[in-house]
């Protein structure tokens, strides 16, 4: 059985997507996640399902996916480089597809010191931008990353992880450069919350032709308090500005505040050149993401 | 060289509480040099565990002696003398040594008394870095002379990762980003077209991967 992506044939149209990221239960029950799916049903294009975020045990994406599908959602699913070896990575792709899930997102994965496991053995065999040469291969050269013929080839729409935000800037769009020609359709950021920075990001992207026809999903997430935007500031790989955490400090309702700040960035980056489409990190906060979206 | 540091000394208290007579060995070469595991620290070690035994109202003899390298035969052979007049040893030297040692002496019970860490340098007096993992496929000239398997938490070949600010690692803001560095030199050197390839799929197979490693040198056969 092979996938057909929804969010392919969107973006194809030229239609702006939305995808709302769902948090993922961290126990053996589906119950919440079909709460948080009910709160955005029919408001959102896609799901997106990270993979183990932080470095910390949930449920397996992969269930969770085939969960929301049958539901009724089409799923993005993560796929990091941290959990999976490149015979792991392969088979997980062809199960992925065969299960019908249409989207995967390779990332490179939060190290396994970050989170809650510290003792954990790496991985890392294939990094993010093999990890999408060999899913490439296998779908349109019908071939394993050791040569071997595949026998269905495994239909799937591929995304590479990106981030404006970390360093060195200037070498960002070349990194991205090296995943779309590994194969990358589409790339997905970090959350956006220096528009500045972001905007020099989509500057320096847009001046390499190769990557003026890759949509860019821009990453949004809503703050909630002044606490977890200075959280986020610590956050590897991120920028929060100090005016944004300033607007929240001098704000009655910072919840509130954290909407609107939100909304703005999404205003902004809408109107960005190569920017399609929003995935909103909100994993457990997402009764805030309908009001983001309308 | 490798880098070792001497184990707490409560856990080799512990590991040779049942014996009264022990010989505390040290190796001449690598946990010399960095302080850890050499003649010197092999005498602190056997008065620190000689008086904490007395401490408990108990008594301990030690023997010490360090050789040149204790990761090869003919120099832990000498241990054979005093090896004999005690119930059980502590090698000070790396886990080479340490296994070469328990090898020679199959009788006696063997203890680590230092923790081996990692074959590097040191980067200034008192601070030793680490430098190579013995992958087995050497890729320094291509990553201007900067391992990214020892010094990338992430081993990547195509760095750096989405994690990198500031030059510093994401695993550990005290760390630098061996990919930032690498990216850094290339570009002074011109050769920032290198970084732009794709670094194809790597055997690790080479490494600690494939199973435990043997060379064989016919040429240098007996
Ligand atoms: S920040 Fe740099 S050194 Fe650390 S894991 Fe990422 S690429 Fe490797």
């Amino acid at each position: 059985m092979s996938a057909n992506s929804g969010l392919k044939k969107l973006l194809e149209k030229g239609e702006f997507v939305i995808i709302a990221g769902i948090g993922i239960p961290r126990g053996a029950d589906f119950k919440p996640l079909e709460e948080r799916y009910k709160l955005l049903e029919k408001k959102v294009n896609a799901f997106y399902i990270p993979d183990n975020p932080g470095a910390n045990v949930y449920l397996l994406g992969l269930a969770a996916a085939v969960h929301l599908q049958k539901l009724g959602g089409e799923t993005l699913l993560e796929l990091n480089c941290r959990d999976r070896n490149r015979i792991a990575i392969q088979s997980s792709i062809l199960g992925t597809a065969a299960l019908g899930i249409p989207n995967l997102l390779f990332s490179t994965g939060d190290h396994q010191t970050l989170g809650n496991f510290r003792g954990a053995k790496r991985v890392y065999d294939v990094d993010l931008t093999q990890a999408i040469q060999i899913a490439r291969g296998m779908r349109d050269e019908k071939k394993f990353s050791n040569g071997e013929e595949v026998e269905q080839p495994p239909s799937v729409f591929i995304g590479a992880e990106v981030n404006p935000f970390a360093d060195p800037l200037e070498f960002r769009p070349a990194l991205m450069a090296k995943k779309v020609e590994a194969g990358a359709d589409f790339v997905q950021t970090r959350a956006v919350f220096d528009l500045e920075r972001f905007g020099k990001w989509i500057k320096l992207v847009r001046q390499q032709k190769p990557l003026q026809k890759i949509p860019i999903l821009a990453g949004i997430m809503p703050l909630v308090s002044v606490e977890h935007a200075k959280a986020l500031q610590e956050a590897p790989g991120m920028i929060v500005p100090d005016s944004l955490v300033q607007r929240l400090e001098s704000s009655s309702k910072p919840e509130e505040e954290g909407i609107k700040v939100a909304k703005e960035i999404i205003n902004q980056v809408k109107k960005m050149e190569g920017v399609r489409g929003i995935v909103l990190h909100a994993g457990g906060m997402e009764s805030l993401i309908p009001q983001l979206i309308t | 060289m490798i880098t070792a540091v001497r184990k707490p000394l409560n856990e080799i208290i512990e590991m040779v509480a049942p014996y009264e007579k022990i010989l505390v060995t040290g190796c001449g070469t690598c946990v010399t040099i960095d302080y850890s595991g050499g003649a010197k620290e092999a005498a602190i070690l056997a008065s620190q565990l000689r008086i904490a035994r007395r401490l408990g109202g108990k008594k301990l003899e030690t023997l010490e002696q360090t050789v040149e390298r204790q990761c090869e035969w003919e120099f832990v052979k000498e241990f054979t003398d005093h090896a004999a007049e005690c119930q059980a040893i502590i090698s000070m030297a790396c886990g080479a040594g340490i296994q070469t040692v328990a090898a020679a002496f199959p009788d006696k019970p063997v203890f680590p008394g230092v923790n081996t860490r990692f074959v590097g340098m040191p980067q200034k007096q008192g601070v030793w870095e680490e430098r190579c993992i013995c992958c087995g496929n050497c890729v320094l000239h291509l990553t201007g002379g900067l391992c990214p398997f020892a010094r990338c938490a992430k081993t990547l070949l195509n760095g750096p990762c989405e994690g990198s600010q500031d030059g510093k690692c994401e695993v550990n803001r005290e760390l630098d980003c061996v990919w930032q560095q690498i990216y850094d030199i290339l570009k002074e050197k011109g050769r920032l077209a290198d970084l732009q390839k794709i670094f194809p799929l790597r055997d690790w197979s080479t490494g600690e991967d494939g199973g435990y490693r043997i060379t064989v040198r016919e040429d240098m056969m007996l």
